[in-house]
């Protein structure tokens, strides 16, 4: 039963990524990569959401919560939370920047904007080392929730099997993929995890219980604590919370909206979204209490819906992590494929340009498998600094939305330095007393954005692109520019 | 018309900022229950459903005339 109800969603899933591009002429490339800017409010918030939480919601938050208890947990909620507020002020403008640049990539903005190859290929270089492992990501949290769940099928097998899914969503029909299956992946995620949290509350004979045994078991899981801990959650809520909407993963999605004004209004309401979280965190402290030493903490979620459910509705949980890996892995895949084929080799007709996209995804996806399988851990001191990473974009977007002395020589030099820094920090495990990392990198970079760019001139007056909005959408009449 | 409106940064930025890093650090050491749950996080739950009421008032009262010209597709 569990498995018929998996294949149905699955299969309920190719259907409707088939069925995204009917009357849509996808050889366009921007129809292609970036839906033709024309989704409404409604398409952008599930894609957006559909984007956000990945197999990781499911794997790597009950896992953190499992080990660590409050002091993982309380950051990681509190950094998406505070993510929205940031997107709903940042989100417009880069919108905007998309639009005036006709930007599909983080560093097609860049391009456009400062008009700088270098910079460009800087920024897209920058982009891909972070963005290749998190496919890996994808993959391993696959493995993890089908392996939890009881399916028997060898990891190898789902990793492929998952890859080639990934590639149909997008083969066809590019982004409107994602974005109508989002739909049902975010209902049946939001679905899932009310009901894996309901019945381990339930099991546990209330919500009190389940915090009191995992208090007994271990009660230091419940309090972030003093010192380094709480140093380290402040410092990286505020830091991701910053970083978050200027990801290459986060920002061509926003391009999608029909209007300035859609972007900003599709915010408002993303944290809603977050009242699933309280459920997970009920789930991943009954795995505290009632399932201690668990070999594979990043199972936990997992083990408690095996331990309080019925087989029939643990299929809709697996059908639910299955979606949030593939399509995650689907947009992911389609941003390394945009990046590479525009910004590596420009100039390139846009119907070629599909093509290209579409021979890259499927490289990168059976790159990524195939490093999934064979070299399992190569991959994972990158993943963790992935965030540390991405968030070194900021300056240039502070450049691009507010200051008109910024150059592309300063902007590079810094991206560069941040990320070198984000890796020697990391690698060298420099402890800076729970500050985290990817902070001290951000002000590095700042610090050499500023000197560099008083050091060099600028190509020409830029135009900051908060300082100025084109009309509305379709432009009203009698407006001046 | 302006893009930033000051009170709308301050409403939708400056409030759930303040409220959620400064209640972690304040509620973060206690390992107390309230309501069953460990207080910290009871705190971050209610900020999902404050900060999009946040985010609704610096639209509605602030923001949205910024985007008169635009047509309604909701």
């Amino acid at each position: 039963m569990t498995v018929v109800i998996f294949g149905a969603i699955i299969a309920l899933s190719l259907f409707v990524a088939f069925m995204a591009s009917r009357g849509k002429d996808v050889l366009q490339i921007e129809e292609y990569l970036v839906g033709g800017r024309s989704f409404s409010g409604m398409l952008l918030f599930f894609l957006a959401v559909g984007e956000i939480y990945s197999i990781g919601t499911m794997v790597g938050l009950p896992g953190g919560i499992y080990a660590e208890g409050a002091a993982y947990g309380v950051w990681f909620l509190g950094y998406i939370v505070l993510a929205y507020p940031v997107g709903y002020f940042l989100g417009p403008l880069m919108w905007r920047a998309g639009k005036r640049y006709g930007a599909m990539t983080v560093p097609d903005v860049f391009k456009g904007h400062y008009r700088s190859r270098v910079l460009e290929v800087v920024a897209a270089v920058s982009a891909l080392v972070f963005l290749i492992p998190w496919g890996q990501l994808q993959f391993t949290g696959l493995q993890v929730a089908l392996g939890a769940l009881g399916f028997e099928i060898s990891p190898s097998v789902a990793v492929m099997i998952a890859a080639v899914i990934a590639f149909a969503y997008i083969v066809v029909s590019g982004v409107r993929a994602p974005a109508n299956v989002s739909i049902l992946k975010d209902i049946l995620l939001f679905g899932a995890i009310v009901i894996v949290g309901v019945a381990a509350a339930s099991a546990a004979g209330g919500v009190g219980n389940v915090f009191e045994r995992a208090g007994e078991a271990n009660p230091a899981t419940l309090s972030v604590g003093g010192g380094e801990a709480m140093t380290f959650a402040l410092t990286t809520i505020v830091f991701q919370a910053l970083g978050f909407y200027v990801t290459p993963l986060t920002v061509p999605f926003l391009f999608t909206g029909r209007s300035e004004g859609t972007v900003r209004r599709t915010l408002i309401p993303m944290p809603l979204y977050m009242l699933m979280f309280p459920f997970l965190v009920i789930a991943a402290y009954y795995a505290i209490g009632a399932s201690p030493n668990l070999e594979e903490p990043n199972a936990a979620l997992f083990v408690t819906a095996v331990e309080v459910l019925p087989g029939w509705l643990l299929g809709l949980v697996a059908g639910a992590a299955a979606l949030s890996g593939l399509l995650v892995l689907a947009g992911l895949s389609l941003v390394v494929g945009a990046v590479v084929s525009r910004n590596f080799a420009p100039n390139m007709p846009g119907s070629s340009q599909r093509r290209l996209v579409q021979v890259v995804v499927a490289l990168y996806l059976i790159l990524s498998a195939g490093l999934t399988i064979l070299a399992p851990t190569l991959m994972l001191a990158l993943v963790n600094t992935a965030y540390y990473g991405f968030t070194q974009f900021l300056p240039a977007f502070v450049g691009v939305f507010f200051v008109r002395r910024f150059t592309a020589t300063g902007i590079a030099v810094g991206l560069i330095v941040g990320d070198v820094s984000v890796l020697a920090l990391y690698g060298l495990g420099v402890s800076l007393g729970g500050v985290n990392i990817g902070l001290v990198a951000l002000l590095i970079n700042f610090a050499v954005v500023f000197a560099v760019s008083a050091a060099t001139k600028g190509t020409a007056s830029l135009s900051p692109i908060a300082a100025s909005r084109q009309p509305g959408n379709p432009p009203t009449e009698g407006s001046t520019p | 018309m302006r893009y930033f409106n000051p009170w709308s940064v301050v409403v939708g930025l400056v409030v759930p900022f303040l409220a959620v890093v400064g209640g972690v650090a304040v509620l973060g050491r206690s390992q107390a229950l309230v309501l069953g749950m460990p207080v910290a996080f009871l705190w971050i739950f209610v900020w999902f459903l404050l900060t999009s009421v946040c985010l609704a008032v610096s639209w509605y009262v602030f923001d949205s005339r910024y985007y008169e010209d635009e047509e309604d597709d909701r």
